[in-house]
């Protein structure tokens, strides 16, 4: 018997940063069962500082060569990187976030901390995921977390009909999708690697198939629903207004950032054969999108639905990169993938902080906010404007770079729709600013006139507040740095293996 | 393409399944003496007794932690048989890989129990 130590059990520390966050997460259950903490603040703290690391740990990974790992199971390139540091900066933003609301609202935080985690691994294991067994176990551990946050509140009602609503949808998505993997495994010859997929359908030549067409079309159904895009949406609204608000600011950003990554790499490895079929589905999908959830948004009165539309037409918006399908489309896509993050969060967080000091998310009841509580006015207008695209803010460039680059490739069909709809979109986030700074009438609601703002002093900040100002600052400064971060993104990008079609 | 001359003996194997309780119902229904329905053929029959009660009861919630608990252990053994039959071949790492995954079970089990799931009252 041969009892040697195989250097390859580290596997050159490609899952080094999810290996951090798994260990963080196991030492937070195992101090939660041991110790008998009453400052639960510490497992904040952890996970905080994990995350960090684990991004820290991804920055100084982006010099190294693309490796394929675990036999085939785990690709690291720079693509999927730059992916999993937004998975991981979603969660450092989102964590301060559900902080005061968790305390407010008496739940059990470990279990809060451990599902946000698990979630959040599971998201950076799906970007990196290179064989369709990973791809649908790394989705199913995002998707189950999600459910499960989605039903943290157990004692109120709505949030157990979001959970039964999304629980089901999401059961029924996976199915499909799984049926998809199916086709593809039979099609290429019995072969489950995403590149020897692509290499089986031709040997098999099936790579033009109607099979493969069919595969296609039941992968982009069942992604479709994870992402929310548009004849697949229906669930989110409903989603959205019942669950808790931190859980919905990291659901609306961090299963995007998955989705996208997923839907990217997939179809460019496994379907180079199809690329009319694929571009016009998704750019069918991405029009209805950008139309629908902008025009239904004008409609809403409550706040969390109002945003749920907003993120439907938001992901359509990121679609147009990805229908470019060249290297400056999937840069600008990722560009507003960033801003998107702090736009979206910087939003919630104000959110979260207006329904903890009054309780409610009905839209006219922010009415006269001004009056009582000027700057966190200020940045949820901020928040909101970036969010429809007005010129000095982060929205406007990134939008700007998304429209140039598809402007570029002749989709100019897909960018008029874009620019109307951003017009559209303009109409109803000012129509919130309105109501927020309206006080000529003299209207506050009682929510207002209740709301009650604890400290005016610039140190003693609860931790909704830090991270509110952390996504104004982005968004309001990140649109001017836009050069470097393309040229960063680029120079990032160019070792990579598929996006320099 | 979806001529696949392999799978016939499959064809004829479904053909044959749907058939088969399409015969048993047509069958007894050929059969069956046809006689006026009486007040005893309406009587729901469950193996001689008559039912009581109705069949949507609640179940004591403690029955699916257990049976929760118990497909953390079922799964680990599933697991752990192929590897400890292949155990010469796959050397130290995948014995080290086995030890962190019985590791994190153990802490569910620790987490189960000292969250109280595992007792009954």
């Amino acid at each position: 018997m041969e009892l040697e130590l195989d250097l390859s059990f580290f596997y050159k520390t490609t899952i080094l940063p999810e290996c951090v966050l798994i260990f963080c997460l196991i030492s937070i259950l195992i101090l939660d069962l041991i110790l008998k903490i009453k400052d639960k603040n510490v497992f904040f703290f952890i996970s905080l500082v994990s995350l960090l690391l684990s991004i820290f740990i991804l920055i100084f990974q982006l010099k190294e060569e693309p490796v394929i790992s675990f036999l085939g199971n785990f690709q690291a390139d720079n693509f999927n990187k730059i992916f999993r540091i937004f998975i991981a900066l979603c969660s450092i933003l989102c964590i301060p976030l559900s902080i005061d609301f968790i305390k407010c609202t008496k739940l059990a935080i470990t279990e809060f901390l451990i599902f946000l985690l698990t979630a959040t691994i599971g998201g950076m294991f799906l970007c990196g995921a290179n064989d369709l067994i990973t791809i649908f176990v790394s989705l199913e551990c995002l998707s189950l977390c999600s459910y499960l946050l989605s039903g943290y509140t157990k004692k109120d009602v709505r949030s157990n009909e979001a959970v039964m609503k999304y629980l089901l949808i999401g059961g029924t998505s996976s199915s499909i999708l799984a049926y998809g993997f199916s086709w593809l495994y039979g099609l290429s010859g019995g072969e489950f690697q995403l590149q020897k997929i692509a290499d089986g359908l031709v040997s098999t030549e099936m790579y033009n198939s109607f099979g493969s067409l069919l595969a296609l079309v039941f992968i982009i159904v069942g992604i479709g629903f994870k992402l929310s895009l548009v004849p697949f949406h229906q669930w989110t609204p409903d989603v959205y207004e019942g669950s808790p608000t931190p859980v919905v600011a990291f659901l609306s950003v961090a299963s995007k950032i998955a989705g996208l990554a997923l839907l990217v790499r997939l179809f460019n490895i496994v379907f180079p054969f199809l690329p009319n079929q694929w571009h016009s589905l998704l750019e069918i999908s991405a029009i209805c999108s950008m139309i629908l959830g902008n025009l239904v948004a004008i409609t809403q009165t409550s706040m969390k639905r109002m945003l749920a539309y907003s993120s439907i037409s938001q992901i359509g918006y990121l679609m147009i990169g990805l229908v470019t399908g060249n290297f400056d489309g999937y840069t600008s896509m990722i560009v507003y993938l960033l801003f998107y993050i702090f736009m979206n969060l910087g939003t919630f967080a104000c959110i979260i902080l207006f329904g903890l000091r009054t309780g409610t998310d009905n839209i006219r009841d922010y009415s006269g906010l001004i009056l009582k509580d000027p700057l966190l006015t200020f940045s949820l207008a901020l928040c909101l404007l970036s969010l429809g695209g007005i010129p000095p803010l982060s929205g406007f460039f990134g939008k700007l770079y998304l429209f140039w680059c598809a402007w570029k490739t002749g989709l100019y069909f897909l960018v008029f729709i874009g620019l109307f709809t951003s017009v559209i979109s303009i109409y109803y986030y000012l129509k919130i600013i309105k109501l927020l700074i309206t006080t000529e009438n003299k209207e506050v609601t009682s929510y207002v006139q209740s709301y009650t703002v604890s400290s005016f002093s610039l140190l003693s900040k609860n931790s909704i507040e830090v991270s509110i100002i952390i996504c104004v600052i982005a968004s309001i400064f990140l649109g001017i740095f836009m050069n470097p971060i393309i040229n960063i993104l680029q120079i990032n990008l160019h070792l990579n293996t598929f996006t320099n079609i | 393409m979806f001529l696949l001359p392999k799978y016939n003996s499959f064809f004829i194997f479904l053909l044959l399944a749907s058939v088969i309780p399409i015969l048993a119902f047509s069958i007894s229904k050929f059969l069956a003496p046809n006689n006026t329905q009486g007040p005893e053929k309406l009587t729901s029959y469950e193996s001689g007794i008559e039912p009581m009660g109705d069949a949507w009861i609640q179940f004591q919630i403690r029955y699916y932690m257990f049976a929760l608990v118990f497909v953390i252990f079922d799964v680990e053994t599933v697991f752990l048989y192929p590897w400890a039959m292949s155990f010469n071949d796959l050397g130290l790492s995948a014995f080290i890989e086995a030890l962190v995954f019985v590791f994190i079970l153990i802490i569910g089990l620790v987490y189960a129990w000292r969250k109280g799931a595992l007792e009954w009252s």
